[in-house]
Parts: structure tokens; sequence; C-alpha cells
């Protein structure tokens, strides 16, 4: 289809030049379609026959070089903001579900908790405050037009790391540290084995969407406008 | 007028067409075209990564809606763009009125320092 080739040709090239959330990516481009088409439209109206409409309606939506960065920053800006909100979500979650589990009387046996595990207890509840708070606060920045998108992306990412490492490590060496009282707590409980299914979950869920923020944040794109 | 003097007041400028009511991505180009007097040389592809990031600061809100028999994403200020939108103006008569006032030709100065 002659008519719509140089629209189809420009955008597929801005398209490959994006990585980002592809539901927003997806809007984006089909909005640009949309734009463009009316463009060509005008031209069209104006007496310019179809290619020429469409190479007109191309030139004056800019070169992909000069395009695709402000394109990328906004789905960077994106990416960085649903990480956040997944962080602010899992780690205030995994407190209030690992406290409503302890309320229904779980136990981790009859024996008083080891200095150890009471230790790490504090530590696991004080990183999943720490990471919430930060997970807000880089939530607000991301309502800030002159925020710089990837430098927030990549704290939210680093935020998420160390949020899973630190809750998931310190949850697996608590249960190491307790002995048996892991597998005892399993089975006196119906609820506990899905809360430890569930956690180790929502901690491979927020590593994934750190990996996949870093990667996105750090998506080579041309910064420079061609000449 | 060069793209470059424009891209940072874009915002506002998009702030501005849409104050009197919601508008797709191309009526706006058009808008800003047609209140410029055709003078705004902007690469019509910025204005579309400016919208998601008026729409991602809430100062503008995005929905695809039908217009015109197509599905369109339409763009309505909001009220925290309306406030954007009255400050962006206080701000740029003051910056506008001081930058005026001292590229005026000396000839169309009051005099001062003078007795």
């Amino acid at each position: 289809m002659t008519v719509t080739d140089p629209v189809d040709r420009h955008l597929a090239e801005l398209e490959r030049r994006l990585s980002g959330p592809s539901r927003t990516r997806r809007s984006m481009l089909r909005e640009a379609r949309d734009g463009l088409v009316d463009a060509v439209a005008a031209h069209r109206r104006c007496g310019l026959d179809a290619h020429e409409a469409a190479a007109k309606a191309v030139r004056d939506f800019g070169s992909v070089r000069e395009i695709a960065p402000l394109y990328q920053d906004e789905l960077v800006a994106r990416q960085g903001r649903s990480a956040a909100l997944l962080l602010l979500v899992v780690f205030p979650g995994l407190t209030l579900g690992w406290g409503m589990l302890w309320r229904l009387g779980a136990r981790w046996d009859s024996e008083p908790a080891s200095d150890l595990v009471v230790a790490l207890a504090r530590l696991q509840d004080t990183a999943s405050a720490v990471v919430a708070v930060v997970a807000l606060v880089l939530l607000a920045v991301t309502f800030r037009r002159a925020a710089p998108a990837r430098q927030v992306a990549v704290l939210v990412s680093l935020t998420g790391v160390v949020g899973a490492v630190v809750c998931g490590g310190t949850g697996l060496v608590m249960n190491l540290a307790n002995g048996s009282a892991g597998r005892e707590l399993v089975e006196a409980n119906p609820y506990a084995l899905p809360a430890f299914g569930c956690s180790a979950l929502l901690c491979a869920l927020v590593l994934r969407s750190a990996v996949r923020t870093l990667l996105v944040a750090g998506s080579p794109v041309p910064t420079a406008p061609e000449r | 007028m060069r793209p470059d003097a424009v891209r940072g007041h874009l915002d506002g400028l998009i702030l501005a067409v849409l104050e009197d009511g919601p508008r797709h991505g191309y009526a706006i180009i058009e808008a800003l075209q047609t209140r410029s007097g055709g003078a705004l040389e902007l690469p019509t592809g910025t204005v579309y990564p400016a919208l998601r990031r008026l729409e991602r600061a809430a100062l503008l809100s995005g929905t695809w809606s039908t217009v015109g028999g197509r599905e369109r994403r339409t763009y309505t200020l909001t009220r925290a763009g309306r406030h954007a939108l009255a400050n962006q103006r206080a701000d740029w008569s003051e910056f506008s009125a001081v930058v005026d006032a001292v590229l005026r030709p000396a000839a169309g100065r009051p005099a001062a320092g003078m007795p």
C-alpha cells in the first residue's frame, strides 16, 4: 500500500528504537499513527497526492533520531513508576500478611525465638518499611515533569533488588536457624505454606521487575538530532 | 520560530490550547499552529510524548474515545493543569516584562539616574 508506506516505515523504525512497558508503547505508537493519518488527510485536502502527503506528514513529524529519545524517556518514566508501585504494594503487603499469620496463631515452636531470629525479624520489618518509604518518595518523583526518568528508574530497581535480597535472605536464614520449626509451622497452620509460596513469588516478581526496569533505563537511544 | 526556542515552553502552550475543552493529539497540533499564526515550527512528533508527560504529571487526563467515528486519545485539562497554566502565565508575564524592559531601545526608556 503505497499511500501509507512512508508512515508505516517511519513508525516501524520508531518502534524498533523503543523499549518499555508494552501497553504504553503500543498506545503511544497508535496515537502517533492516528496523528500521522490525520496529517496525511489534511495535506491531501490541500491538494497533495497520497504519497507526497504521507512524505510531508512524516517530515513534519520529525526524524526518528530526534523523536525516539522523547518517547523513550516517557517509557522509562512509566516503567519506573510501575516498578515503584509494585514495591509499594509488595513490601507493606508482605509485612501485613505475615503479621496476620502470626495473629492467626502461627508459632515457630513452643520455645522462645533465638536472639538471631528476633534480630533477623526486626531487620526484615525495618527493610520492608524502608523500601516502602523509598518507593513512595520515588513514586512521587515520577509525577514531576522534569524528573530524571532514567536515574529514578535505576534507583527504583536498586531499591527493589536490595529489598528482595534482604527480606528474602533474612526469611531463608530465619528458617534455617530455627531448625525444623519451619516444617512444624507448615504442618500446624494451613496458611503457612501459601504464605511461604506467596512471599517467594512476590520476591521473584520484584526481582524480575527490577531487572526489566534496569534494562529499559539502560536502553541505548540516540541523544542528538541528526543533521 | 526555531523549534529549540519553543521546546522549553511546549508544556505551557499545550495546556493553553486545552483550556477551551478536550482535544485529541492532532487537533492540539492544529490549534498550536492556528493560534501561533503558523509561526511554530515544532516537529509534530514532539507533541505526543509531551502530552504523555503532562498526563503522567496529572496535569492532563487522557482517554481513548470515539471522535468523528474514529478511536482517538483525547486529553482534558485537570484542575492541577489549570493551576499549572495560571502559574505559567504569571511566570511568563513577569519574565517577558523584564526582558522587554531590558531589550527596549534607550530612546523609548524613561530617563533615569539624572536629577
